[in-house]
């Protein structure tokens, strides 16, 4: 299993206290497989997916990359996974192509060059090689960030609202970029509140609601649940429904 | 990682001077330029030039007090090292040493590479502050050769950094104190016992020469001090106290040099006297450092 979650939990220290973000969570994620991970503000998805990237220690539970424990086994874990997180943080003072090559002395990259120049050309980044973050729109330093994520070959791709800032040409290039790695064997784990993304990509949809998952599976699996069979059939109105924000319909 | 970290280093601080250069073709960052530096020539350099002009001797310290400060200040700055580091335990302050850059924790953080790298790259970076630090003092001190500035800003730097690696070792050291591991726990109180023993061998050295009889005087507490630390147990465990502070001669001599009009100084402070002895002064910090590092960071 390429990704494997047991009974995850993490906790944030507030000077009121100890506050649960996420709370025993547990799911997998096979190679070829895309799960769309959705949930209200506040649900819980950027701190697993930061704990998913190393970034955020797990308080409790375990996290597999491919069989690599992240905290006992943390380098082989890591060098298996791409985070492509939703806000573009760049080096202020490294252009696009310093970025890549960064990218590349940290895991080793082989065939860099090759592998660069078509990433650079599929995200539209040719030409931009030189400019530094300043010089770029949001758009395009989100492409750098999902670029430097790209350029090397990881089994697991992390993407954190991966088409925030994107034009539609961008959004619809980012769309197949994603499903492409999905079929090269990639497994893939993607939060989004465009839930139409999340129908139109992913095979699987996890939903997360105040740090825990209230439902998991395919979306025949889930309109096929019966609280939630008369919920509708988009994705839209199931997670209405998981969430307990559907607006029950005025009677006359 | 550490080719990695060189290269986010070297490649950022290029194009930062690229980018400051290309924004002097706006006349406001020019006359800007202009301004800062006319300030630094007439400030720093100009003044270095005058080499023949020196003050007179300003009154200062008897003859006395010098002999007592001869033999006992570089046990006294290592006493007081001490009673610093032992201070830096109690008081709050943050080195600042594992604050990381958003771009940082976005693509070193997932990275394979330990935290030990992380905190290597971390100590790097901080370096080019330190550096410009380091060379401040060095300018401003009176000094007769570019030898004793160059000597000045090295040791300068070399007691910036152990501070800056000794503050984030007491900050990490702190949090693994309050940590549920009970292994962390024991390797925080290492350090914190090394220290505590340290402090307590001193005392009561300090302790015993003082209470046989009361000091005659600042110069005899002086003179006292630097017996009993330059002596038996206390002196072994100051060592790195004393090593640390030692290349601070040539800046404690420049003032000197100031305030008494004395140009002379190769006798004021015993085995400090030379350009070869003040560089030796400076090679004792290395191993204190990097024992810094490895007891703190390689924990």
């Amino acid at each position: 299993m390429a990704i494997s979650v047991e009974h995850f939990g993490r906790t944030y220290t507030t000077a009121t206290g100890t506050v649960p973000a996420v709370d025993d969570l547990s799911f997998q994620v096979s190679a070829g497989e895309i799960v769309g991970l959705i949930g209200p503000n506040g649900a819980g998805k950027t701190t697993t997916l930061r704990a998913l990237a190393g970034i955020l220690r797990p308080t409790s539970g375990h996290v597999r990359i491919d069989g690599h424990d992240l905290v006992a086994d943390p380098i082989e874990a890591k060098r298996r996974l791409a985070f492509m997180p939703d806000e573009p943080h760049l080096f202020e003072y490294l252009t696009v192509a310093e970025h890549l090559r960064l990218v590349a002395r940290l895991y080793a990259v082989e065939d860099f060059e090759r592998r660069s120049r078509a990433l650079l050309g599929e995200l539209e980044l040719t030409g931009k090689e030189d400019s530094l973050p300043a010089e770029l729109s949001r758009g395009m330093r989100q492409k750098v960030v999902i670029a430097c994520g790209l350029v090397r070959s990881a089994t697991t791709l992390l993407f954190d609202e991966p088409l925030t800032g994107l034009d539609p040409l961008g959004i619809r290039r980012m769309r197949e970029t994603i499903t492409s790695r999905a079929r090269e064997g990639a497994a893939i784990l993607l939060s989004s509140h465009l839930l139409h993304l999340v129908e139109e990509v992913c095979t699987r949809v996890m939903i997360m609601d105040r740090g825990r998952k209230v439902a998991d599976g395919t979306f025949d699996e889930l309109r096929a649940r019966a609280e939630l069979a008369q919920a509708g059939s988009s994705l839209e109105q199931i997670f209405l429904r998981v969430t307990g924000h559907d607006i029950p319909s005025e009677q006359p | 990682m550490l080719g990695a970290s060189l290269y986010i280093i070297g490649c950022s601080a290029r194009n930062r001077v690229r980018a400051r250069l290309r924004r002097l073709r706006e006349p406001r960052y020019l006359i800007g330029a202009i301004v800062g530096a006319a300030y630094l020539y007439f400030s720093v350099f100009a003044r270095m030039g005058r080499r023949g002009r020196r003050a007179g001797p300003r009154g200062g310290p008897s003859a006395a007090t010098l002999e007592a400060l001869r033999s006992g200040a570089p046990a006294a700055v290592g006493l007081a090292l001490l009673a610093a580091t032992a201070l830096g335990w109690l008081l709050p302050f943050d080195s600042g040493l594992l604050d990381f850059s958003q771009a940082e924790v976005q693509f070193l953080f997932p990275a394979p590479v330990s935290r030990r790298s992380l905190l290597v790259h971390r100590m790097m970076r901080s370096q080019i502050g330190i550096l410009l630090g380091s060379i401040i003092p060095a300018l401003m001190v009176q000094s007769f050769s570019g030898y004793a500035r160059l000597r000045i800003s090295i040791a300068t730097w070399l007691i910036l950094s152990t501070a800056k690696i000794y503050a984030t070792g007491v900050s990490l050291a702190r949090t693994r104190l309050t940590s549920s591991d009970a292994r962390a726990r024991r390797v925080a109180w290492l350090p914190l016992t090394v220290l505590g023993s340290a402090c307590a061998i001193v005392a009561i050295a300090l302790l015993r020469a003082f209470r046989a009889a009361p000091p005659d005087g600042a110069r005899d507490a002086i003179v006292r001090i630097g017996t009993v630390v330059s002596h038996g147990l206390p002196r072994i465990v100051l060592w790195p106290f004393v090593a640390l502070a030692a290349p601070l001669g040539d800046l404690f001599e420049s003032f000197l040099k100031r305030d008494l009009g004395v140009k002379d100084m190769g006798r004021l402070l015993p085995g400090h006297g030379g350009l070869m002895d003040r560089l030796d002064s400076l090679l004792p910090v290395a191993p204190v450092a990097y024992a810094l590092l490895t007891l703190f960071v390689g924990a």
